[in-house]
């Protein structure tokens, strides 16, 4: 370099432009490998091993309640219609066998009050409708703690033979009622096809709708969905690794794990705390802001950071944890007052809404111009799960450029500053998504 | 305080080109955003440490340059631009989020601190070569 103050002696020689410019050529060059090995390599082999593995809690009760609950919706029958079939625990060792009276319907059956009031797609075929069952506990999204009504058939445990009885012509169905499908049994296929349109999905163990919306200026994308069992509710890491380095984008995301819908997650491993659970194991434990558990028999709950006890919530079967935050609907309370500049201004955004075990939705709003979407405040966010589709809890995730709902392919709504190409999508460092189990 | 003096002399005359460096690799990470957003060259967490440490050169620089009475006005303008370039990276760790506010402001005052911090850190090596010619040139008279 140029030494022209050489503390008071004489002044050296000045450099050479030809050694000059090599010289400040391997500095940059110094500078671009420093910074290569720090974003890139150092995070690859940076220690992030899991604090701790918490143990799976048994899993052999947690679909009798809904096994009870389906029956709970034999109250508002109309028709004569038996079906007698084989409920499957987890373990395969305890199979008995409910005597269920269903409904025949000519009618459309019922999904949630949040379906019911943004989609004008039903969400069953008419063919199956007719031949579904109407549960009381498909209205689980307003009343996700109304297990316990008045059952009006009868449980006899007997054999693990399935066997189908109907004093209708009509062709009669076998349910498949194990896991969480007792709740809901016309929503999932009968046998293992695969129905699928560009905004639903239909299989033995998922059922998903999408519909959109104009909310608040913006356009709001509603994944409805229900499953069988936890197993199709998944999570995945940025190339299956907790690191903080290079981000993955959403379409490679889902593409590797064969993820049938997927949302971005919490940004979890661009942050430096917040409470890290995934698939059982705890990742890291700092809480920072409220926290979303979501346990081993597919309840969810929201806690405050002071109320965050990690060890208890390992031990009361934490499944997978969201760290973003904050909590819009809290126990069916919607939680509003946020004004913050992030939470208080308008942007996309993206949460999570639980309706009661076996029963999610996904939502995505649009902004910063997109689509003609200005956004949506925190607020507003909060309103749409609590008012509109009768969430009982609801968690926001990531927003901004991160807020991204894929199906099936593609991405769903309109990111910031997507142009159809996935690299222009900002990279992720999690998802959330629902697969089927392999 | 010789030590101390020549210490000082050195880091003034290094930092302009740490800077050149630093300017061009903020303008790459621009380039890079706008071919492949996935890659998070300007936002990850790594990034944004390398922001604030650069945002911290480029005052020092200013500082130095007003102290030496040398390319005050271009190396000032490269230290307000700087700092307004990495305003929203504090808003970002003052909310706690991972990422700063996703506008067109972060990304546009990028390319204009990195193009600033070039024209300054040049300007600054320029002249510091040419006082440094002519105190040699003084000498040998």
């Amino acid at each position: 370099m140029a030494a022209s103050d050489n503390g008071g002696n004489k002044p050296r020689k000045p450099l050479p432009l030809a050694a000059l410019i090599p010289m400040d050529a391997a500095l940059i060059a110094a500078s671009l490998l420093s910074f290569a090995y720090f974003h890139h390599v150092n995070p690859l082999f940076k220690d992030k091993a899991p604090l701790l593995q918490a143990t799976i809690p048994q899993r052999d009760d947690i679909y009798a309640v809904s096994s009870t609950t389906a029956q709970t919706g034999t109250d508002k029958t109309t028709s004569a219609d038996t079906t007698t079939a084989t409920v499957k625990t987890e373990s395969g060792k305890t199979d008995k066998t409910d005597q269920t009276e269903v409904t025949t319907k000519s009618g459309s059956s019922k999904s949630s009050a949040a379906t019911t009031k943004t989609t004008a797609n039903n969400t069953v075929s008419s063919e199956d409708a007719q031949q579904g069952t109407e549960s009381e506990a498909q209205q689980g999204g307003d009343t996700p703690q109304s297990e316990t009504k008045k059952t009006t058939a009868s449980t006899t445990p007997t054999t693990t033979t399935r066997k189908t009885t109907t004093t209708t012509t009509t062709t009669a169905l076998q349910y498949d009622l194990s896991g969480w499908g007792a709740k809901w049994p016309e929503l999932f296929s009968i046998d293992n096809t695969i129905e699928k349109t560009d905004h639903s999905y239909r299989s033995h163990d998922i059922y998903i709708n999408l519909t959109t919306c104009e909310y608040a200026d913006s356009n709001c994308y509603i994944a409805d969905i229900y499953v069988r069992k936890l197993e199709n509710f998944k999570t995945a890491f940025e190339h299956d690794e907790f690191v903080n380095g290079p981000q993955e984008n959403m379409y490679d995301m889902a593409a590797r794990t064969n993820a049938i819908l997927a949302i971005n997650g919490d940004f979890t491993g661009g942050h430096e705390n917040g409470v890290v659970i995934r698939d059982y194991v705890l990742y890291r434990d700092q809480p920072r802001n409220d926290v979303g558990v979501l346990f081993y028999d597919g309840t969810y709950e929201i806690y405050s950071r002071n109320e965050c006890d990690t060890a208890a919530l390992l031990a009361s079967g934490a499944c997978d944890s969201m760290t973003f935050g904050p909590a819009l609907v809290k126990n069916g309370n919607t939680i509003t007052g946020q004004t913050s500049s992030m939470l208080g201004e308008k942007h996309p955004r993206s949460g999570f809404g639980y309706y009661e075990p076996g029963h999610y939705c996904f939502v995505a709003a649009d902004g910063r111009g997109m689509g003609g979407s200005a956004g949506v405040t925190c607020d507003e966010f909060a309103a749409l799960f609590g008012d509109v589709l009768g969430c009982y809890q609801a968690y926001n995730l990531d927003g901004g450029k991160t807020s991204q709902l894929w199906f099936d392919g593609a991405c769903f709504n309109q990111p910031d500053g997507f142009n159809g190409n996935p690299h222009s999508l900002r990279g992720l460092t999690d998802i959330f998504y629902i697969g089927e189990v392999e | 305080m010789a030590v101390l003096k020549k210490i000082g002399a050195a880091l003034a005359a290094f930092l302009p080109h740490l800077l050149l460096a630093y300017g061009l690799m903020l303008l790459t990470f621009f380039v890079i955003n706008c071919v492949n957003t996935s890659m998070m060259f300007l936002d990850s967490r790594i990034s944004q440490r390398f922001e604030l440490f650069y945002a911290a050169l480029n005052l020092l620089l200013a500082v130095i340059c007003f102290v030496k009475k040398r390319v005050r006005i271009p190396a000032a303008a490269a230290a307000v631009i700087a700092v307004a370039f990495v305003v929203p990276v504090f808003s970002a760790l003052k909310a706690g989020n991972a990422v700063p506010l996703d506008n067109a402001y972060f990304r546009i005052m990028a390319l204009i601190s990195a193009l600033a911090t070039l024209t300054a850190s040049v300007m600054v090596i320029v002249k510091q070569r040419r006082d440094t010619r002519a105190a040699y040139a003084l000498a040998g008279e």
